[in-house]
């Protein structure tokens, strides 16, 4: 362990080593919504030794990162829907603010173990509902109709045919959306990992709307509290330079890769990370 | 439509801009470490052991003078990336204007307001 602290003290091994980390972060940020927070932070913490609060400052950049460098692509190929995202955040910013102001009255440790139940919760509804993309299992949302939601996206999977998809639950999915800003900023993450399973299972969007629009809303939150990471001098240029290049690499990677993949691929791949986020909060939660 | 076009395209050159800043920064920080403060080599080693770093301020400043720092020029690109999806939210403001879509110029203006508060609690901390 000692050797290896002693390569990665040399300047060039240690920023090349952490774009290409934040390579394959950006890549699974971009297929899932995420912002690749569950891979830089363990990276920096566990692997270099990393202070938390410097771990922290690089995910929120790699969250802007992923975001704006995904959102080009989704945008473009019309898979976000954007008036979802607008409505949503709404609700993730109002959350995040009111976390910022809760922040010092909360204590985090039980938040974490809240956290990882809801994961473990979506990760089983997730990997059972493995529905008919665009088929909703709910009942259509009036308000949904009335605030135009309803829309369709071309799926390269199925050779560029136009899905069309209505979209239900408004209500409870702003619900949601406002205790996945208000976790954001409490615990410090990025939280894509509760708004896909929030767009997916109440709102009955197809799984590609759901993590592209979930990539396209996490920036916005992340840039309310980059301003204070900042002012606090929480972001190190030389952890910050190689992360934000490497994961907008990986993010132009992960748009092309996640367009022509399958819908059932991505909905699996997604539990898979939720089982590993979920455990990571139980370790936090324990500890 | 209108608005994912011009969206799409403003953060497309805004991620190569604020990317191109980015990389140019590291790249100087590498070929002027003479410059570059704190410098890298130094920094590494006290972060590697986790240690928090007290000693070296790092509060952003993108005058003339700041940016012979290389860490700077990098901070002034990570400032670039993290304006864009504040500039995204305002500009789907403008587009949703122009569209005379009101429900939605309402909701957009919610979201850029709560956005600044965030951003300026921040500094008032």
């Amino acid at each position: 362990m000692d050797s290896l602290h002693e390569w990665l003290a040399q300047p060039a091994c240690f920023e090349i080593v952490l774009f290409t980390i934040s390579i394959v972060a950006g890549t699974l940020g971009a297929i899932l919504g995420l912002g690749g927070g569950i891979i830089v932070i363990p990276t920096l913490t566990l692997l270099f030794g990393v202070n938390i609060r410097y771990a922290i400052g690089a995910s929120i950049v790699s969250i802007i990162a992923t975001s704006s460098g995904a959102a080009a692509t989704y945008v473009k190929d019309r898979i976000t829907n954007i008036r979802v995202a607008m409505l949503l955040e709404v609700a993730t910013s109002v959350g995040a603010l009111s976390g910022a102001i809760l922040a010092s009255y909360v204590k985090a440790q039980w938040l974490f173990l809240l956290f990882a139940a809801i994961l473990l919760y979506s990760a089983f509804t997730m990997w059972r509902g493995n529905r008919r993309e665009g088929q909703s299992p709910h009942a259509e949302d009036p308000l949904a109709t009335k605030l135009r939601l309803h829309s369709s996206y071309p799926d390269a999977a199925l050779g560029g045919q136009e899905v069309a998809y209505r979209v239900s639950n408004v209500v409870l999915g702003f619900v949601l959306m406002l205790f996945a800003g208000l976790t954001s900023a409490l615990l410090g993450i990025g939280s894509g990992s509760l708004k896909v399973p929030a767009m997916d299972r109440a709102m009955g969007l197809p799984i590609k709307v759901s993590t592209a629009t979930s990539n396209f809303m996490i920036g916005v939150t992340g840039a309310a509290s980059a301003g204070v990471f900042f002012m606090e001098g929480l972001i190190l240029p030389a952890l910050a330079a190689p992360v934000a290049l490497g994961v907008l690499v990986g993010s132009s990677i992960g748009t092309k890769l996640m367009v022509k993949l399958p819908a059932r691929e991505i909905r699996r791949a997604f539990v898979v990370v939720l089982l590993v986020i979920a455990v990571q909060m139980l370790v936090k939660g324990f500890t | 439509m209108k608005v994912e076009k011009v969206v799409g395209n403003v953060l497309r050159y805004g991620v190569l801009v604020a990317g191109g800043v980015i990389a140019l920064g590291l790249a100087l920080s590498f070929l002027l470490p003479q410059n570059t403060y704190p410098p890298l080599a130094g920094l590494l080693e006290h972060l590697l052991r986790g240690e928090v770093l007290n000693d070296w301020p790092t509060v952003p400043c993108v005058t003339w003078e700041c940016l012979g720092n290389p860490n700077q020029v990098i901070t002034l690109g990570l400032m670039l990336l993290i304006g864009l999806p504040i500039l995204r939210v305002a500009l789907t403001l403008v587009l949703f204007i122009v569209e005379r879509d009101f429900v939605y110029v309402m909701i957009s203006a919610i979201v850029l307001v709560v956005l600044v508060t965030g951003i300026w609690m921040g500094k008032a901390i």
